[in-house]
């Protein structure tokens, strides 16, 4: 074994500017796809509790975004939907797949967080004069998030990850950035060293956001 | 005691250390029967897939010349664009036959031979796309694949136009991209006129034309190996000197790329 | 021109992702196989020992939070610059084996923290030695409450072998991607190989969810 190589690390000095701007991405993806897919794990955790007429589609749905790869799913929407003449962006199709992929994943927690909270507890919100909104932001949503909290943000960093299979419909996040930069130069160990740093540090940034927020949470709920 | 220990040990680290006895890349490769080429296999007629999913192409069969020229077994391994020089840095394949530009920033990592075959750059849209020319594609979606010297010419051309990224797309291999102009994500490429003259006579692509020649000078390729492997560099280049004299580059030229008379393998005024 | 890169899609076409399913098997139970060994001696050695757990912290962390495709792209090009000669084979399933077994140390840990530490006091006190009590009482009991976690693991691993093509192996994933290449037929040919991947997967989803579901009513009250 010989390890015969060196670093030319000035190379990668001049373009992390780039690198950032598509850690910036990455980031931009991460959170929409989140911001979309906890809504609709909601919707689908509600369908699931419903009659047949509703679980048998959502439940179909669910068992579709967990057994197939989510890069399958991201070409699915890039090039299946380009089949049938429907065109989106990049960055839409990596937002709008990774969204349903979180969906898909978060739902069936949603689903026992739904349960978790009686319905002793949402009668005795509404008995006390709560609207059926305050009794959803102040009473189930709280107690919900308890439960839900960390899956949610292990999704979340799941998201992060996945985001990075964008750069294969040639979306500009952070691997494709690097990919990009390390094809002028060719540095792909230094460049792609860089990069796994990137992520190890945007992920702890995440989880660090999360803990504040989540903190925030928990008070409120108790 | 504490030295000698010490002693022995930075006697081990400088064996450890030490290069190999120093036998050259082309003892390795007699020796192991085998050479093994990095040939992307998403860039037909230079290298795709047959009926039967066997590696068949230009650069497929450069590749089993090689290997009968040093009386040896090819192996052709895939290498998409982006990964033809990180697979070759990676030692995974011995020798590059990937249409790869050399250029001198990418000569910092590997090193060319000659020139083994040239391209010229054209433009390739739907036949539906009412695009003209280069320049009616100025402020249009246009594509490329990342890391081709074809993707520097249409980014050249964007800034030409004094238009920024926002339109454009570089996708991994060049297959993406002429699925994504097909399906009309983007409205034109910059492509090579052998990759041109195949698309749009297949009844897969028949939506694509060419519709003329992009700016800039024809594209010559060169063969790239590892920076280390002198050796065989210079034997490739004798290889390609003999290849192109003995009329087997004609051969194989008109062969795949279906176009007459081969491109010079030079630059005006000078060799 | 006696050859030709296109064609239309054909039965040679469905037989060739068949292929591509047979190695995303093979590619799964190579590297499950050998990311379980990995992941329960990791996690036991967490489990015990302190020091083992803040050695081993880092290996765990980063491989948790750097996705696989970049982790490909790395190893792929470090092995060959020590100049280790690896077949892309042996190479995608290190990768796999190295990424599922960070995953599989925490399973493993979970689970042997699973186990009342009483009932392995209770064990020792039947005059079981350290080993007898390890392997009859802690690694059943351990085993029974991560199984289904297991199981995810190696669905995930499934999912993940989508990657590989990086670094030259094909699987399902890339040989869809050849068959696109070769009949511009994204649409039926993506879902061919998506049906594939659900029927590997589904099955052994459902499983999983039966045996979690049988547990918890063994384990209820």
């Amino acid at each position: 074994m010989t390890f015969d190589y060196e670093f030319h690390w000035r190379t990668v000095l001049e373009d992390l500017p780039d690198l950032l701007a598509g850690a910036l991405v990455t980031l931009e993806v991460t959170g929409l796809s989140i911001a979309a897919g906890v809504p609709l794990a909601i919707a689908l955790g509600a369908l699931l509790r419903g009659p047949a007429a509703t679980r048998v589609p959502a439940r179909c749905f669910v068992e579709a975004a967990r057994n197939t790869p989510c890069l399958f799913q991201i070409y699915l929407f890039y090039y299946g939907l380009g089949a049938l003449g429907i065109n989106l962006s990049s960055f839409l199709v990596a937002v709008i797949a990774i969204s349903l992929n979180n969906a898909g994943y978060l739902a069936d927690t949603y689903r026992s967080a739904l349960q978790a909270v009686p319905v002793q507890q949402r009668s005795a919100a509404r008995s006390l004069g709560m609207t059926f909104g305050q009794t959803s932001f102040h009473v189930v949503l709280p107690l919900m998030a308890r439960i839900v909290y960390l899956p949610t943000v292990n999704q979340m960093i799941w998201a992060m990850l996945n985001s990075s299979l964008g750069t294969l419909i040639g979306l500009r996040e952070l691997t494709g950035v690097t990919q990009f930069v390390q094809s002028r130069s060719f540095r792909t160990l230094e460049f792609f060293l860089a990069t796994a740093g990137l992520y190890y540090l945007l992920a702890k940034a995440l989880m660090a956001a999360a803990s504040l927020y989540g903190r925030r949470l928990t008070r409120e709920a108790r | 005691m504490g030295r000698w220990n010490s002693a022995a040990a930075l006697a081990l680290l400088s064996l450890w250390m030490a290069p190999p006895a120093l036998a050259d890349k082309i003892d390795d490769v007699v020796k192991a029967g085998q050479v093994r080429c990095g040939v992307m296999l998403d860039f037909p007629p230079a290298g795709f897939r047959g009926q039967g999913n066997e590696p068949d192409g230009f650069d497929v069969q450069t590749c089993k010349d090689i290997a009968q020229a040093l009386g040896v077994k090819s192996v052709v391994v895939e290498t998409s664009s982006s990964d033809r020089v990180p697979a070759l840095v990676a030692n995974r394949i011995d020798v590059l036959i990937a249409s790869t530009s050399p250029t001198l920033e990418r000569a910092k990592t590997v090193a060319f031979t000659v020139p083994y075959t040239a391209y010229t750059n054209v433009i390739l849209t739907r036949v539906d796309g009412g695009i003209k020319s280069f320049d009616d594609l100025k402020g249009r979606s246009v594509g490329g694949v990342t890391g081709t010297t074809t993707e520097a010419v249409m980014l050249a051309g964007l800034q030409g136009w004094g238009q920024g990224r926002d339109k454009y797309t570089g996708y991994g291999t060049e297959i993406d991209s002429y699925v994504a102009l097909s399906q009309g994500k983007v409205d034109g490429l910059v492509v090579s006129n052998t990759v041109g003259s195949v698309l749009g006579q297949t009844p897969q692509f028949k939506n694509l034309a060419v519709i003329g020649n992009a700016p800039g000078a024809a594209d010559l390729c060169a063969i790239a190996v590892n920076k280390r492997d002198g050796e065989l560099l210079r034997w490739l280049n004798l290889f390609l000197w003999q290849q192109t004299r003995s009329g087997r580059y004609a051969e194989l030229y008109k062969k795949y790329f279906g176009l007459g008379t081969p491109p010079a393998l030079t630059a005006d005024g000078t060799y | 021109m006696n050859f030709s890169p296109y064609h239309d899609l054909g039965n040679g076409d469905v037989l060739f992702l068949l292929q591509g399913a047979g190695r995303t098997i093979l590619l799964t139970l190579f590297a499950g196989l050998i990311a379980s060994i990995l992941g329960l001696a990791l996690g036991w050695l967490r489990f015990v020992s302190r020091l083992a757990r803040i050695l081993t912290g880092p290996f765990v962390d980063v491989l948790r939070s750097v996705p696989l495709l970049v982790l490909l792209i790395l190893v792929g090009t470090f092995v060959g610059i020590l100049g280790i000669d690896l077949d892309p084979f042996s190479l995608a399933i290190g990768v796999l084996a190295l990424y599922a077994a960070a995953f599989a140390s925490e399973i493993a840990r979970a689970g042997f923290g699973s186990v009342d530490a009483r009932t392995r006091k209770a064990a020792r006190a039947l005059g079981m030695g350290a080993g007898q009590e390890v392997r009859h009482i802690l690694l059943p009991l351990a085993a029974r409450v991560v199984f289904p976690a297991w199981l995810g693991l190696l669905l995930a691993l499934v999912k993940d072998t989508a990657l590989v093509s990086t670094v030259g192996y094909m699987e399902l994933m890339k040989s869809s991607q050849v068959v696109v290449t070769q009949t511009n037929a994204p649409f039926v040919v993506f879902a061919v190989s998506g049906l594939l991947y659900f029927l590997i997967c589904y099955p052994c989803s459902v499983y999983g969810q039966r045996v979690e579901a049988r547990m918890k009513h063994d384990l209820a009250p």
